[in-house]
């Protein structure tokens, strides 16, 4: 009877602690991926004034074609 | 002073705008205008000059020129998109009606060939022009800026020096889009290589006989 009480409580112990252990991980994992996405954000943020300060004459002629230019209507056959 | 740098800097979206919207449109005459002389070969190429075809053609004209005369590049975008619809409506009209085309592809070539539109590209050219120069000058100020702030700083002195040269040539470059003139490049040189392997089979033909 002893050793089946011991055995019980050595069973819910290690559940137990499991458990909490998953729960940290999560807990890591979200702050991880809240740090990650922060991250992400102000260097997506920062691209753009990197683009412009980097831009070349012939990439701004180039979105200004791109910007000026008509729809294509093709060949008719 | 200030008040007057302010009214500036407020009006120059406004004008860059307005030349955007000029550009696109120029743009637009010359690509309908280029559809529109395929549509009249189509037309003058069908023996009973269908009436069908001739009807979405003048919607087509007639869009565009309400689209030359809009305020806004929306409004433009719009009427574009019309007039995108009414050319598949032709094509569609056109592979229904023509299930041999060989001929008719031919006189579109010949078309294609005729047609320039000089006065219409350089029309684009010029409100392009007008816009890559006003985005030159506001790049070579900034980056002049930022050599003001960092005397060391290599790049922006060979971006200076890029933009410079740009600025000085700008005169000279064709900012018309590649792609018009690709299409025709591409029909011209198919057809001169057509040309050259018929004509170098002709000639050993006649050699053959001559021997034979």
């Amino acid at each position: 009877m002893r050793i089946l009480i011991i055995l019980t409580l050595l069973v819910l112990l290690t559940a137990c602690t499991g458990i909490s252990l998953e729960k940290d991980r999560i807990t890591t994992k979200e702050n991880v991926t809240k740090e990650n996405s922060t991250l992400i954000k102000s260097i997506q943020e920062k691209i753009p004034n990197l683009e412009t300060s980097l831009d070349t004459p012939s990439i701004i002629e180039g979105r200004i074609i791109d910007e000026t230019e008509s729809v294509d209507f093709g060949d008719v056959i | 002073m200030k008040l007057f740098l302010i009214v500036l800097l407020l009006l120059i979206p406004l004008v860059y705008a307005q030349n955007v919207l000029e550009a696109r449109k120029a743009s637009l005459d010359l690509n309908a205008n280029e559809f529109i002389l395929q549509m009249n070969a189509v037309i003058n190429y069908s023996s009973n000059k269908s009436s069908d075809l001739t009807m979405v053609k003048t919607n087509f004209e007639a869009k565009l020129t309400e689209a030359l005369q809009v305020k806004t590049l929306d409004e433009l975008k719009n009427k574009e998109k019309e007039m995108k619809g009414l050319a598949k409506q032709f094509k569609e009209i056109a592979k229904e009606k023509f299930k041999e085309k060989g001929m008719l592809r031919v006189e579109l070539f010949k078309v294609s060939q005729k047609s320039k539109f000089q006065d219409k590209k350089n029309k684009i050219n010029k409100e392009r022009m007008k816009l890559i120069d006003v985005a030159y000058d506001k790049r070579i100020s900034e980056i002049n800026e930022k050599i003001k702030e960092n005397n060391e700083s290599r790049v922006q002195k060979i971006l200076l020096d890029k933009f410079q040269k740009s600025k000085s040539k700008l005169n000279e470059t064709d900012f018309v889009k590649t792609r018009i003139r690709i299409r025709g490049g591409l029909i011209e040189g198919t057809a001169s290589m057509i040309k050259k392997t018929w004509s170098f089979v002709m000639s050993k033909m006649k050699l053959a006989s001559e021997e034979g």
